[in-house]
C-alpha cells in the first residue's frame, strides 16, 4: 500500500495532533517490532480500555482507532516498513514476558490457574474460544481478546448493528 | 459472525485468586449466587473488551443485587408496600359532587336536538 506514508492516527503519544506511521516507528522502543493500535467506539472510551493500561505504563505508544474504517484499513495493511502493523486486543501481539524468567513464571501460573481456566471453560461453553492466564491486564480482572484470524469486537458489533437493520 | 474470544484472567486481580480458591473447595460446584456474579464479572469484560451483550437485564439484575449488599439489605428481600395512614377527608369533596351532578343533563340534551 504506497498510500499508507499518508495515514495519519490519533494515537498514545500525540493527544492533540495526529501522528503517521513513520513518526510513529522513529519512536518506538529498541525492543520493539510491532506497529501497535487499539479499535474502538470513541477516543475517550479507548483510553480508558482496561487492555491499553498496561502498554501504557511499559511505555509503549498505541494508535488508537475510533473510526471502523481505520480499523479496516491497519488490517489490510498488516505490515508496513518491515514492521508487522497488530491489534493489542487480539491474541497475536506479545510484547510482555519474553524472557525465560517469565516465561517459566507465567508457566507456573497457568497450572496454578488450570483449576479455574477448566472452570470457566465448563461454565461459558460456548460463548468463548479459549481461556488463558493474561500478563496484559493491570486492574481488571477480565478481558476478552478476539482471535488474530477473525472478527474483531467492533466488527462483531457493526454485525449485530446490521443484522438488526435488516 | 461473532468473533472468536479469548477470555484473559487477571492471575493478579483479588477476586480472580479468591475464585480459583472457591474453585478449588467446590470442585467447580458454585452456588447460585456466585455463579450470578461469575456471569456479572464475564458480562463486565464484554463490554469492557467492546462487545456487546445480548441482555441488559444479564447486567442490571445481578447488580441491583450488589447494590443491597452494598446497604446492608438481604440480596434477595421482597419490596413491601409501605401501609400508610390516610387523613379523614375534609368537607369540599361535597361541592365537587354537585359540580358533576349540573353536567350530566346537558349531555343528555344534545342527543335529542339529533
Amino acid at each position: 500500500m504506497r498510500l499508507a506514508k499518508l495515514l495519519r492516527f490519533h494515537s498514545t503519544d500525540e493527544e492533540e495532533e495526529f501522528t503517521s506511521l513513520d513518526d510513529y516507528i522513529s519512536r518506538m522502543k529498541d525492543d520493539q517490532d510491532t506497529i501497535m493500535y487499539l479499535p474502538g467506539d470513541s477516543l475517550s472510551s479507548i483510553k480508558k480500555s482496561p487492555i491499553l493500561k498496561k502498554y501504557l505504563n511499559s511505555g509503549y505508544e498505541v494508535l488508537l482507532l475510533p473510526d471502523p474504517m481505520d480499523e479496516f484499513t491497519l488490517q489490510h495493511l498488516s505490515e508496513y516498513e518491515k514492521k508487522k502493523v497488530k491489534s493489542i486486543a487480539k491474541d497475536d501481539v506479545n510484547v510482555f514476558g519474553n524472557d525465560d524468567i517469565a516465561k517459566e513464571k507465567q508457566k507456573k501460573l497457568k497450572e496454578m490457574y488450570k483449576p479455574l481456566t477448566d472452570f470457566f471453560k465448563k461454565h461459558l461453553g460456548k460463548k468463548i474460544e479459549k481461556v488463558s492466564i493474561s500478563n496484559k491486564l493491570v486492574d481488571e480482572p477480565l478481558f476478552i481478546l478476539t482471535s488474530q484470524y477473525g472478527y474483531s469486537a467492533q466488527m462483531e458489533k457493526v454485525n449485530k448493528h446490521q443484522a438488526m437493520a435488516n | 459472525m461473532l468473533a472468536k474470544k479469548q477470555l484473559e484472567l487477571n492471575p493478579s486481580h483479588p477476586t480472580i485468586k479468591a475464585l480459583l480458591e472457591l474453585v478449588k473447595e467446590t470442585d467447580g460446584e458454585l452456588s447460585a449466587d456466585k455463579l450470578e456474579y461469575v456471569d456479572l464479572m464475564f458480562n463486565m469484560a464484554m463490554l469492557n473488551s467492546g462487545f456487546l451483550i445480548d441482555e441488559p437485564s444479564d447486567l442490571t439484575t445481578p447488580l441491583e443485587k450488589l447494590i443491597r449488599v452494598g446497604f446492608q439489605i438481604d440480596r434477595d428481600q421482597p419490596c413491601e408496600d409501605i401501609e400508610i395512614e390516610l387523613d379523614e377527608p375534609e368537607q369540599p369533596a361535597e361541592e365537587e359532587e354537585v359540580d358533576m351532578g349540573d353536567d350530566e343533563p346537558e349531555i343528555i340534551n344534545l342527543g335529542d336536538e339529533l
